[in-house]
C-alpha cells in the first residue's frame, strides 16, 4: 500500500437491518490531500458510504483501512476521529446551546484539555468568520450560519478526511461561494476531501477524482474529464453531463475549437480551445 | 432571526446581565423567590416586585413597557386564579395577598430568567451535580423544541393552504393529524440526530466546554445590600 | 356578603366559564410563588421516589442501546410542543393539551416523569408557565400522577381486551381529569377553607375548574388517539423502538 493512502475499502459491502443492500463490493483507495467528488442519485450509496468512512457504520462484509490499520469494533474511534462528516442537515448535527458549546463538542469527546478544547474552538470560530455569534443559540441563526457551525464543529476535531455530504443544498450563492473558499483552504492545508453532490459542474470544477455510483456499485472511478467522456455510463447513473462538456461538443461538431478530442475542465480552458475564428 | 422573540429568552441574549456570573445569578434569584415566599407578606412582596423592576428597567435594560407586558403573563393567570380562589375562600385578603406573594416570586424568577440563557442555566444545574443524564437529556430537548417548531409550522401551513382549519371539526382533526405527522417526523429525526452525535465520537455523555464567568466583589455586594433591603422592609413594615 | 349571595355569583359564574371566558389554557400549571414554601417543599419531596424511579429507567433504557437517548429528547420536545400549541376551539378560547398521557402511553409513566419534569423546567424558564417553587407540586400533578393513572387506565383497557383506540381514548382523557383533579387537591390543601377545611376547598376548586376542564379532557383524548394513529401508519420501525409496538405483539 503507499505511504500516503489513508483510506482503504476492500470488497466492502453493506445491507441496512430491514434488508436493502446499499453498497455492494467497494474497492476504493484514498490518498492524503485528493478531492474527490462522489456522484450518483438518490439512494445510490452515498450516504452510505460516508457512515462507513467515519465508522459509524460497520461493513457487513469486506474491510476499512485507515492508515493501513484494519477497522474493527475495537478501534473505530479511531476512524471517527481522523475522519469527520459535515451532514447535509446542519440542523440535526446540532445540538448545543449555544455555538461556543456546539463547536466544544467534538474535542470534549476526544477527551482533550481544556486549555486545548478552549483553543481549538477558538481558531475554528476564527476559521469560519463566527466571531461575535459564540453566545447564539442555534436557533438564532440562519441557515449558512448553521451551516458554517457545523463545518467548524469538524474542524474543531482537526480530523485528516472531511466527508461532506451534499453541502451545497439549501445555500444561496453567496454561501456557496464561502463553502468553495473553505474547500479551498482545506486543501491546501493538506487535508483530504470528499464530497457528495449532484452538482456535476461543481464536481468538474473542483474535483481532481470522480467516484460515480449506482445502486450500490462503484461504476467508475477517475478524473473527471474521462469519467464524463464515458456518456452511456452517465446516463444510466442518471447523472447530466456537465455544461462545459455539453458546451464544447456542441463545439466540436459546429467545427469551431482549434483542439479537438480534448474536454474542458474550466471556462478559461475551454476559451483556449476555442482558438480564433 | 428574532422569531422567538415572545420566548423570554429573547431578552437573556440581549441582557448586559448576561455576563454575570449564572450560579451567582441563579443563587440570588432562588434565594430572593425563597424569602419572598417564607416572609409571606404584603410589604416584601411589593418591595420586591418594584425593586425588582427597578434594576430590570436600569441594568437588564428591559423597556418598562415590555416588562409590564412580561410581568402581564403571571398576572393573566393571577386574575383567573384569583377568581376561583375568591370564590373558594371568600377572603379578598387572602387573594390579594397571594397574588402579590406569587407576582413578587415572579419578578424574582425573572431576574434570573431575563438575564441568563438557556445554556447558562444548564450549566449551573451541572454544578450543582445534577446527574449528567438529565442536563443532556435537557441540552437535547432544548435544541430539539426549536426543530420540531420549524417543522410543525410548516405542517401547519401547508395544512392551512388546504382549508384544513375551515371549521372545528376539520381543524381538530388536522390538528391531531399535523401532531401525529409531527411525533412520526421528529422520531425518524431523532434517528439522524444520533448519527451525527456518533460520528463526532459520542460515548454516551454529552459534555459541552464550561465557561467560567467572574463574579465581582460589587456583585456580591449588591446581592448582599438587596437580601438585606428584604430583610429591613420586613422588620419594619411586617 | 353572605353565603347566598356568593353562592348566587358563583352560580351566576358558571356560564361565563362554560362560554369560555374562563380560559383554563395551558392545562393546570401552578403560578410561581402561590403555594405556600411548606406545600412547595412537601409536593417536592413526594415526588422524588418517582423521579428516582424514572431516572433508573431511562438510565438502564440507555445502557441498553444508547440511541434512545435522542428518541427520548424528541418525545419531550415533542410534548412541550404540542402542549404550547392552541388546540382549535369553538368559544375562541385558549386551550392547550397535555400530552403527558400520549407520553405515558409510548414511553410509560416512569421515562415520562423525568421527560415531563424538563418540560416543565423549560415552560417556566421560556413561558413563564408555572414556576421553579410550584415546580414540585406541578411536576406531580402533571408528570407523575396524570400519566401513571393514563398508564395504569390503558393497561386495564387492554386486559379487558378493549378497542385500542377507545383504551387511547379513555386513558388520556382520564389522565387528564386526574391531573386536574389532583392540582384541585394542591390548591385546596393550600387554602383549606374554614368550614370545611382542605377538603371543601378541594372540592369547591374541583366544581370551578370543571367547566373547562371536562370538555378539555375529552378533546386531549381525542387528539391523542388522531396523534397514535398518525405515528402507527408513518412510523412503525420508531414505534417499536419506544417499546410500545412490542407490546402489542407479545
Amino acid at each position: 500500500m503507499r505511504e500516503d493512502v489513508v483510506l482503504c475499502l476492500k470488497d466492502v459491502g453493506f445491507a441496512y437491518p430491514e434488508g436493502r443492500q446499499a453498497l455492494s463490493h467497494v474497492n476504493l483507495t484514498v490518498c492524503a490531500g485528493e478531492r474527490i467528488a462522489v456522484l450518483g442519485a438518490n439512494g445510490a450509496g452515498k450516504s452510505t458510504l460516508f457512515l462507513l468512512m467515519n465508522g459509524v457504520l460497520a461493513p457487513s462484509s469486506g474491510h476499512i483501512y485507515y492508515k493501513g490499520t484494519t477497522i474493527n469494533r475495537r478501534n473505530v474511534q479511531t476512524l471517527r476521529k481522523g475522519v469527520g462528516i459535515i451532514f447535509q442537515d446542519a440542523d440535526s448535527q446540532m445540538i448545543a446551546p449555544s455555538v461556543r458549546s456546539e463547536i466544544s463538542f467534538g474535542p470534549m469527546n476526544l477527551k482533550l484539555s481544556t486549555e486545548e478544547v478552549a483553543a481549538r474552538v477558538e481558531r475554528a470560530v476564527a476559521y469560519m468568520n463566527l466571531e461575535g455569534f459564540e453566545e447564539r443559540p442555534p436557533h438564532y441563526l440562519s441557515g449558512g450560519e448553521k451551516k458554517r457551525v457545523s463545518i467548524a464543529d469538524i474542524i474543531a476535531m482537526e480530523p485528516e478526511v472531511f466527508l461532506f455530504d451534499e453541502p451545497t443544498v439549501s445555500l444561496d450563492p453567496a454561501n456557496v461561494r464561502q463553502l468553495e473558499g473553505v474547500l479551498a483552504d482545506l486543501a491546501g492545508q493538506g487535508k483530504t476531501l470528499l464530497i457528495s453532490t449532484h452538482d456535476v459542474d461543481f464536481a468538474c470544477r473542483w474535483a481532481e477524482r470522480v467516484l460515480v455510483f449506482q445502486y450500490g456499485i462503484l461504476r467508475a472511478d477517475g478524473p473527471p474529464q474521462t469519467v464524463f467522456a464515458q456518456k452511456d455510463l452517465c446516463e444510466q447513473a442518471n447523472l447530466t453531463s456537465p455544461v462545459l462538456f455539453r458546451i464544447a461538443d456542441m463545439l466540436e461538431r459546429k467545427n469551431l475549437l482549434r483542439e479537438k478530442g480534448r474536454i474542458p475542465g474550466t471556462v478559461e480552458e475551454l476559451e483556449k480551445m476555442l482558438g480564433e475564428t | 432571526m428574532h422569531k422567538h422573540t415572545h420566548y423570554l429568552e429573547g431578552y437573556a441574549l440581549a441582557s448586559p446581565l448576561r455576563h454575570w456570573d449564572p450560579s451567582f445569578k441563579a443563587a440570588f434569584s432562588m434565594t430572593v423567590l425563597i424569602l419572598c415566599l417564607w416572609f409571606d407578606s404584603i410589604p416584601v412582596s411589593i418591595w420586591i416586585i418594584l425593586s425588582m423592576a427597578v434594576i430590570a428597567a436600569i441594568w437588564g435594560r428591559v423597556k418598562p413597557a415590555e416588562y409590564l407586558q412580561l410581568l402581564g403573563i403571571p398576572l393573566f393567570f393571577l386574575v383567573f386564579g384569583g377568581i376561583a380562589l375568591w370564590f373558594v375562600t371568600g377572603e379578598t385578603e387572602t387573594v390579594l395577598h397571594v397574588t402579590l406573594r406569587s407576582l413578587g416570586a415572579v419578578s424574582a424568577f425573572y431576574f434570573l430568567v431575563l438575564s441568563t440563557p438557556v445554556s447558562g442555566i444548564v450549566a449551573v444545574l451541572n454544578r450543582c451535580h445534577i446527574p449528567g443524564l438529565i442536563t443532556g437529556l435537557m441540552y437535547l430537548l432544548y435544541r430539539y423544541i426549536f426543530i420540531l417548531l420549524r417543522v410543525w409550522q410548516d405542517m401547519h401551513m401547508a395544512a392551512r393552504s388546504r382549508l384544513g382549519y375551515v371549521d372545528y371539526k376539520t381543524s381538530l382533526h388536522t390538528f391531531g393529524a399535523v401532531g401525529g405527522n409531527l411525533l412520526a417526523a421528529s422520531m425518524k429525526r431523532a434517528d439522524q440526530c444520533y448519527t451525527a452525535m456518533e460520528s463526532r465520537c459520542f460515548a454516551g455523555e454529552i459534555r459541552f466546554l464550561e465557561e467560567h464567568k467572574k463574579c465581582s466583589l460589587w456583585q456580591w455586594a449588591f446581592g448582599v445590600v438587596y437580601l438585606a433591603g428584604v430583610a429591613a422592609v420586613r422588620r419594619l413594615w411586617g | 356578603m353572605n353565603q347566598k349571595e356568593r353562592r348566587l355569583i358563583y352560580i351566576a359564574a358558571l356560564p361565563a366559564a362554560l362560554l369560555g371566558i374562563v380560559p383554563k389554557a395551558h392545562a393546570m400549571h401552578i403560578m410561581e410563588g402561590y403555594l405556600p414554601a411548606g406545600d412547595c417543599i412537601a409536593w417536592g419531596v413526594l415526588c422524588i421516589p418517582f423521579l428516582l424511579a424514572g431516572f433508573l429507567t431511562i438510565r438502564r433504557r440507555l445502557q441498553e442501546d444508547g440511541r434512545s437517548i435522542t428518541l427520548l429528547a424528541m418525545s419531550g420536545a415533542f410534548i412541550f410542543v404540542i402542549s404550547s400549541l392552541k388546540i382549535p376551539s369553538v368559544t375562541g378560547s385558549c386551550s392547550h393539551m397535555t400530552g403527558t398521557g400520549l407520553g405515558a402511553i409510548l414511553l410509560g409513566p416512569l421515562s415520562v416523569s423525568i421527560l415531563g419534569m424538563i418540560v416543565l423546567i423549560f415552560q417556566a424558564i421560556l413561558l413563564a408557565h408555572g414556576g421553579l417553587t410550584s415546580l414540585g407540586a406541578n411536576i406531580f400533578s402533571m408528570a407523575v400522577a396524570g400519566p401513571v393513572f393514563a398508564w395504569l387506565v390503558y393497561g386495564l383497557c387492554k386486559k379487558c381486551r378493549m378497542n385500542k383506540r377507545f383504551a387511547i381514548f379513555l386513558a388520556a382523557a382520564l389522565g387528564d381529569l386526574l391531573t386536574y383533579c389532583v392540582t384541585s387537591v394542591q390548591l385546596g390543601l393550600a387554602f383549606p377553607s374554614q368550614e370545611g377545611g382542605a377538603a371543601l376547598s378541594a372540592l369547591k376548586f374541583l366544581g370551578v375548574f370543571a367547566p373547562a376542564q371536562l370538555p378539555l379532557a375529552v378533546v386531549e383524548g381525542i387528539l391523542t388517539v388522531l396523534m397514535v394513529i398518525g405515528l402507527e401508519t408513518y412510523a412503525r420501525p420508531e414505534l417499536n423502538a419506544l417499546g410500545y409496538g412490542k407490546e402489542e405483539q407479545s
